[in-house]
This record gives structure tokens, sequence and C-alpha cells, in this order.
């Protein structure tokens, strides 16, 4: 077990900097949002990577808490971008910034 | 409890004793309450009444009675459910804010509803909803909870923030606060997953046990640093501390200006005080490590926010901007670390509540169907048209810049003696400096209220049933019954604000003894 | 002291290069030998009949959006059928009960909002 716990936490970092990286680059509202869950996710895995590795039961609870709450951002988000494509915006951050400086 | 409700013996209570319940009263009351708008709304579905209003007012004044209660009793041990949450004076301080204001924004949101058209029974749950999310933030003690409670906040106002449908800003908003939300909780989460890592622990107090024995022996743990780094993030970007507010302009100025009302105050005082009681509390053993980046951020915030609001053409803009530069106030308190600091940023929440509050209820208030009182020349002459109101405003904006005899000179003036009994100078004397800064666009606001001449157009603005001296908007029993609840709020909110410049004791004496429990 | 935190930095950088590299690395590295077949989505090895990219009646993304809800809420049934039997007895069964009712509650909700209605 002590061998793969380095590997887990560095896939997990690197899924959270592919999910960072991914929202400040990407445009498309669906694809930020993908990234944002894949943050989401990569936190869990480190949860539960942490939960094995401490032989605390905390991690695992904290990871199922994670993936509802992640459940219900999804559908609140996913509910806010549709409306916001129906009401004729094109689906692009940058052409969405009617206020600014 | 148990006597009184004479349970069977074969029934397992002592997984959830009674006092754990009561421990989480004012939660379970709002929380409820929301469950039962939402059947309310169901069973009266009849657009623009007031039934939903009155339950969600009655539910959030339980809620506030409870709180009371449990102050008063001052249970000896306050924390419940194996250390998850505490009801100590401190949560319950930040639930008395976080109620009241609640309260002013059920109280102001009938008429605004019915003036721009949105009166959907949607708008009470959400806010319920929230607000339930903002009373398990503020007693949190295991990082778990502290998720939930984020969460539980801010889901509801992502929609919230969207809920002017028709209007492009709105929707606007509720996109970037639901991805930059998203984006702080990511932060959040995995900080909280080193940190349990690190530990071992969710609960407060055993990391804090962690901590004492990795500061006894001068030996900081990198990894632990960095996910109290990250936490720290995911919390600044809550609170709208600069370099962390990139959202905060933007939603704040297409929100609702209701939602922007709630969303400014009541999210605030429930993320400062999570914060407070981490960084009192918890972390405390490495305030070393600490103290140098808060009072940085603090810096950051009250200068960008100050020089930036100079700049701005929108009302909400402005007190976006003034937002960020009072959550650098705030922070001076957290940066400060002592008990005087925790009590002056407390001290400073309450003040906030009173004068934000009451700023924003004045332009829910001159809100007109299709759009918000947001332009500098819709205040235009509001002397003229409104004295009252127009007086008010005045008022709220002076004590936002903290002139004596206003409770924000009080929550400046706790907060810089704080910082200077500390020995942090520095904080005290840049937060001087840029309140100095800060008068120059307050004072525009009254400027434009006192002399300018109104618009042609603006000429037909409504005017407030029961605030306007002439009465001429008392049209129907129905609008005095949704104008004068809104009124009485801003009424409320300038006597607090003066008198609480008065007799700022009267706070005070409530936060002496505050001690924050974490589990 | 400072020397204290040159794994974090180590540990940054790497996960940076990794974010940063796996982002941009792929399309640049990856071989590329496009043809009809790879083009096509993939449907268990079914040709598919029409494009992917048809519009769907946005009450296929309602339904879909409250099916993930209710689905997800469910996993909290699982480690409570593990304990409910050995530790929680009859207190795990009135608590499941009420979490099951406040979904319940939201159902009726979403029913009477109209929101299962295809048209």
């Amino acid at each position: 077990m002590t061998g793969l716990f380095p590997g887990f936490l560095i896939l997990s970092a690197a899924m959270f900097s592919v999910g960072a990286v991914g929202v400040l680059v990407r445009r498309n509202p669906l694809v930020v949002f993908m990234s944002i869950e894949l943050m989401l996710n990569a936190a869990n895995l480190a949860l539960i990577t942490y939960a094995r590795y401490t032989h605390t039961m905390a991690g695992q609870v904290f990871a199922l808490i994670v993936i509802a709450v992640a459940a219900s951002e999804v559908v609140v988000g996913l509910a806010l971008i549709t409306g916001v494509y129906r009401s004729g915006h094109k689906l692009n951050l940058d052409e969405l910034s009617e206020m600014s400086e | 409890m148990t006597t009184l409700l004479s349970l069977p013996p074969w029934f397992p209570l002592h997984f959830v004793p009674a006092s754990n319940l009561v421990g989480i009263l004012p939660v379970l009351i709002v929380g409820g309450g929301s469950v039962l708008v939402l059947l309310a709304d169901l069973a009266v579905p009849r657009r623009g009444n007031l039934v939903l209003p009155v339950i969600s007012g009655v539910v959030v004044l339980g809620a506030l009675g409870t709180a009371v209660g449990q102050w008063i009793l001052n249970a000896t041990n306050p924390v419940v459910f194996n250390g998850a949450f505490a009801d100590d004076r401190f949560a319950l301080f930040a639930d008395f804010v976080v109620l009241l204001t609640a309260l002013a924004v059920i109280c102001l949101s009938p008429g605004y509803l019915r003036r721009r058209g949105m009166e959907e029974g949607e708008y009470y749950i959400l806010l319920l909803a929230s607000l339930t999310g903002m009373l398990v933030l503020s007693g949190a003690t295991n990082l778990i909870v502290i998720f939930l409670g984020v969460e539980l906040l801010s889901i509801p106002l992502y929609v919230l923030a969207g809920f002017a449908r028709d209007e492009p800003l709105s929707q606007e908003a509720a996109m970037k606060y639901l991805l930059l939300g998203g984006f702080a909780s990511g932060f959040l989460l995995y900080g909280m997953a080193l940190i349990y890592g690190e530990t071992g622990h969710t609960g407060l107090a055993a990391i804090h046990q962690q901590l004492l024995q990795g500061a006894l022996s001068h030996s900081f743990d990198p990894m632990l640093l960095a996910g109290i780094a990250l936490l720290s993030v995911g919390l600044l970007f809550k609170v709208s501390a600069a370099p962390f507010q990139w959202w905060t302009p933007d939603v704040y100025q297409g929100s609702p200006a209701i939602v922007t009302t709630f969303m400014s105050v009541a999210t605030k005082v429930a993320a400062f005080a999570v914060f407070l009681r981490l960084f009192s509390a918890t972390l405390a053993p490495y305030r070393s490590e600490w103290e140098v980046p808060i009072a940085v951020v603090a810096i950051i915030s009250m200068v960008f926010g100050n020089l930036v609001a100079v700049a701005q053409t929108s009302v909400k803009r402005v007190l976006a901007y003034s937002g960020i530069a009072q959550a650098g106030y705030i922070l001076i308190g957290v940066a400060v670390g002592s008990p005087d600091g925790t009590q002056a940023a407390l001290y400073y929440l309450a003040a906030y509540a009173f004068m934000n509050t009451g700023a924003f209820a004045v332009l829910t208030i001159l809100s007109q169907r299709g759009e918000d009182c947001d332009r500098y020349s819709q205040l235009a002459g509001l002397w003229r048209r409104q004295p009252l109101l127009a007086g008010l405003m005045a008022l709220f904006m002076l004590s936002l810049a903290g002139f004596p005899m206003t409770v924000g000179f009080f929550g400046k003036f706790f907060l810089f003696s704080a910082a200077i009994h500390d020995g942090q100078l520095p904080l005290a004397i840049w937060g001087i400096l840029t309140s100095a800064v800060s008068l120059f666009y307050y004072l525009r606001v009254i400027l434009v209220m006192f002399t300018a001449v109104p618009d042609a157009d603006s000429d037909t603005a409504p005017t407030l049933a029961g605030l306007s001296l002439e009465g001429t908007a008392v049209a129907s029993s129905t609008a005095a019954s949704v104008g004068i609840p809104a009124g009485v709020v801003v009424v409320l909110a300038g006597v607090g604000t003066v008198v609480l410049g008065i007799f700022p004791a009267l706070i005070y004496t409530l936060l002496q003894g505050i001690t924050v429990v974490h589990g | 002291m400072l020397f204290d935190y040159l794994p974090l930095l180590v540990f940054l950088v790497m996960v940076a290069a990794l974010g940063v590299g796996l982002t941009f690395g792929i399309p640049l590295l990856g071989p590329r030998h496009p043809s009809t077949a790879k083009g096509l989505p993939y449907e268990c090895g079914i040709v598919p009949a029409e494009t992917a990219r048809r519009r769907f009646s946005v009450t296929f993304y309602l339904t879909a959006m409250l099916f993930i809800v209710f689905d997800v809420e469910a996993i909290f049934l699982y480690p409570w059928a593990v304990l409910v039997r050995s530790t929680l007895h009859i207190f795990g069964l009135v608590e499941m009960t009420i979490f099951i009712a406040l979904l319940a509650v939201a159902l009726l909700y979403v029913w009477r909002k109209g929101a299962l209605e295809w048209d």
C-alpha cells in the first residue's frame, strides 16, 4: 500500500491541475464546468487515498458527501447554462461579458 | 428530554442525544422552514400573495428566538454531534446577524419582487436554503460540515443571482458566480483533503492538537501549509477579499438588488465566522506562518477595493468594491489573532450588516420594473423627491466611510485599535489611509442625491408607500402592505446605525467574553 | 527553515508541469492518423444511424438532470444498508425515513410543478 500511496496522490494532484488549468484556459462554460468537476474529483481521490493511508474512515465519508454535493452543483449549473443558451446567448464566456470596466 | 418523551428502552437514542438536536435547533427550524415553504408554494400556487413571505418571516423569527434562548442559557458544553458543531456564543452572535439580515431581506422582498415582476415562490425556498447553509457554517467545527455549509450556502445563491430570468445581466451574474464559485470550492476542498491527510482528522479540535505538536517542535509541515493555503483561498473567495474578488463586481451588479443585499451581507458574515473560527482557534499554533499572508491580503483588499470604487459609474459596483474594501478591514481582525481582534471583527460584521443592508435596501426600494436602481443619474435629486430615503442613504454612506456618530466609526475604531495593541501598526495605518480615500466615492453618492437635478424621465419613479411624505403612492391596501415593511426595515437600519454609533457598548458588551470553541 | 518548503516547491512545479503538459502536450505529441472509421462516434459497435449533433428536446435535459440528483442521493443508502442491521437499528431506520421523506417532498414538488410532463 505504501508503495502505491504517493502514486495516487500525484495522480490526484495532476487531475487537480488539469482541472484548474482547464477552468482558466477554456471558454465554453460546459467544459469549464467539467474542469471544476475534475478538480472536485481530484480532491475525492486524495481524500480516499488519505483515508487508506491514515486508517481513518472520515475521508471516505467526506468523499461520499462530496459526490452528492457535486451532483447538486452539476444540476444547478446545467440548468443555468441551459437557461443562458435558451435566452439566446452564445455559449462562450468571452462573449458573456456585458458588464465590464 | 428523554424522560419527557418517555421513549421505550430499546430505542437507541444515545446515537443522537436530544442535546445534539437542541444544539442545532436554529438550523433545524430554518431548514424545516424551507421545506415548509416549498410545500406551501405547491398548496398556494397563486402568484404574488403574501403567504410565502409571511411563513418565511415567522420561520426566521422562530430561529432568532431560539438563538436568543440558547444565548441566555449558554450551554456549558456547546459542542454537539461529537465535536462537529458548536453552538457557542461566537456562532450565536453570527447567527443573530445573519438571521436579522435575512428578516430584513424577507420584509423587503414582496414589494421589490412585485415591482420587478418576478414573484416566484422559489425565491423564498432558495433564500431559506441558503440561510440554512449560513447557520451551518457559523457553528461548523469539522471540515466536512464546513464544506457542506459552504455549498448549501452557495448553490441556492447561484440560482438567486440569475433570478431575473429575462435579464441578460442577471444570467451573466449567475453564470459567473457559478463557475468561479465552483472553482473556489475546488480549492477549498483540495485544501481540506491535504489537511485531513496530514493530520488524519477532520475535526477542528483534533487538527488543533496535531498543529500544536508540530508547532512545539518548530517543524511546520509543508503539505499542511499548502492545505491551509488552499483552504484560505477558497474562503477568501467567499468573503470577496482581493486578489480573489474577480467575481464580486459583476455578480453584485448583475444580480437582482434584493439578492445582492442578502449575498453581500449574510454570505460575508457566515464566511467570516468560519474564517475567524479557523484562524483564531484551530490554526493559532501556525500563526507565525499565516499572519503575514493574511495581513498582505487585508492591505491589498483595502487598497484595491477603495481605489477601484472611485472609478465606478454603477452604484451597485461601487458598493461591490466597497464590500471588497470592508472585507480587507475585517481581515485586520483575523490577522491580529488576539481575542480583541476577533471581537472587533465580529463588531464590524454587525455594523456592516446594519449599514450595508440599509444602503442596498434603499436601492431595492428605488428599483423599478425592468431594471434596478443602479446609475448615479437615477439617484440624482433624490433629496427633492424622497427626502427621508435620501437622508437615510446619506447616513449609510457616511457610516460605511466611518464617520463619527455612526456604527461604522466604531467598527473601524475597534479594528484599528486592536491592530495597534497587537503591534501591527502598518495595518492600522493602511486602514486609515484607505478610509480617507473611500470618503471620495461615498460622498459622491451623497452629492448626487442632494445637488444634482433629476432627469426628466426619473420624475415617474415610484414613491414608496409609507415613506413618501406626500403619500401619493398609497394606491391600494396591498401596496401599503408590501411598502410599509420595507420602509420600516430601512428606518430601523438607520436608527440602528445611529444608536449603535452613539452607544457602541450595546453590542460590544455582548461580545465581551466570547470565546471561540472548536470542538 | 526555508529549506522545509523545498518538497512543496518541487511538488508544485511537478504538478504545474503535469497540468500544463497534459493539457497542451497531448494534441502536440499524439500521432494523428484520421480516418472515416475513427471519426465516427462509437456506439457499442453499431453503425450510427444519424448524426449525434442533432438537437434534443430540452425536456430530455430536464429529465436527465432530475434523474442525476435523485440517483446520486441514493448513494447514502449503500453505507446505511451495510450498517442498519448491525449497529443503527431503529435509529437508522428513523433517520433514513426522514431522509427519504425529504427526497419524496422534492419529488412531489417536481411533479406538481410539471417538470415531469414531456410536453
